[in-house]
């Protein structure tokens, strides 16, 4: 009786598929000669039967591509946003890029003017000039390849 | 060298295939959209029963998934890291708009608890037997959430135990729980539905 029971209680996952190899055997077991519990569990494999035929619900045809484009959206977004950051990078580089040079240019800026015959003043506008340019150069080519990968998405 | 589950229904080696969806390669993404459009769709509709909802959501689900793609472990099933990701967000989802316990009232009268206890043998083979899809999808759609989720995992997705526990983050043995609960309850409210049609 204590069997009849406990099997009773496993006819729904038996039905289901949910069972260990153990359990299943001792459900087909005491199904060979248990009319009842035979007759419960053909119910329950009915429903489950039932169950797996549900008509499947159709995604509308656009989703997909609608979904596709949103992500390409959110990927270059994304890239942009890096391209941001990378930008404000090289800039904040660019300025530590200045002002870590600065005592080596001041050391040799009178000999160096003097030299190109230019102004001290006219020296250091070129060369912060020159700096950040080549910053803005770099930062420039950067982000057209990151657009550019940006556009193969 | 190892290979990987078939995602994309192609034979791909573990490293290219985990190393190009972990990288947010697009036109892998882009087809798994396709691949699995119609089958998270169903599970996402199954969950919030709304359409407009359920597509929202669908993209949500990819959005959060190129997100974390890189946080996907090769090792699991893709499938169900990404029915994982759209479970969290329908149930965050429903949460914010329909807190559901199992043991709130019903519109009859009746907690979702009592309709798991009664039951009814006989009426539901005649039932099933005339293959009324409908009234079975009516039904399930009557279960609280989370008995239609596994109940639309293990049926509809034929999932395996190992993998619904992963989906829904939950020990094996209470998956198991709330699967046996699910189908006497769908079981219930199907033997109700009889009655009431078999009333004069």
């Amino acid at each position: 009786m204590k069997e009849h029971s406990i099997v009773r209680d496993l006819l729904t996952l038996a039905a289901a598929g949910m069972l260990d190899p153990a359990q299943q055997v001792r459900v087909e077991m005491h199904l060979r000669h248990c009319e009842a519990c035979r007759s419960e569990f053909n119910d329950w494999a009915g429903l489950a039967g039932a169950l797996r035929r549900l008509p499947t619900p159709q995604a509308p045809a656009r989703l997909a591509l609608q979904t596709q484009r949103l992500l390409a959206q959110v990927a270059i977004s994304r890239a942009n946003q890096a391209s941001r950051l990378g930008l404000a990078c090289l800039v904040a580089f660019s300025w530590i890029a200045t002002f870590l040079t600065v005592g080596f240019v001041r050391r040799f800026d009178v000999p160096l003017a003097q030299w190109l015959d230019i102004s001290s003043t006219t020296l250091w506008a070129v060369y912060i000039g020159a700096t950040w340019l080549t910053t803005a150069l770099a930062a420039g080519l950067l982000g057209k390849r990151w657009r550019q990968e940006g556009r193969t998405i | 060298m190892s290979r990987s589950e078939d995602v994309l229904g192609l034979p791909m080696t573990f490293e290219s295939e985990a190393a190009r969806l972990r990288s947010g390669d697009m036109e892998i993404i882009g087809r798994l959209v396709e691949r699995y459009q119609h089958r998270l769709y169903r599970y996402l509709l199954r969950l919030v029963s709304r359409p407009s909802t359920a597509e929202d959501l669908f993209q949500q689900t990819w959005v959060r998934a190129m997100e974390r793609i890189r946080y996907y472990d090769p090792r699991r099933s893709f499938e169900g890291w990404l029915f994982a990701v759209a479970h969290n967000l329908a149930i965050d989802h429903l949460r914010r708009r329909q807190p559901e316990s199992l043991d709130e009232p019903l519109p009859s009268g009746e907690t979702r608890s009592e309709l798991t206890r009664s039951a009814n043998p006989g009426a539901l083979e005649l039932l099933l037997s005339k293959e009324r899809e409908g009234i079975v999808l009516g039904a399930v759609s009557e279960l609280p959430v989370a008995f239609r989720e596994v109940i639309t995992l293990r049926f509809e997705e034929e999932m395996k135990l190992e993998e619904i526990a992963s989906v829904l983050s939950l020990p094996m043995g209470t998956v198991k729980t709330r699967l046996h609960r699910a189908m006497k309850a769908l079981r219930v409210i199907l033997e109700r539905k009889q009655d009431i049609r078999e009333m004069p």
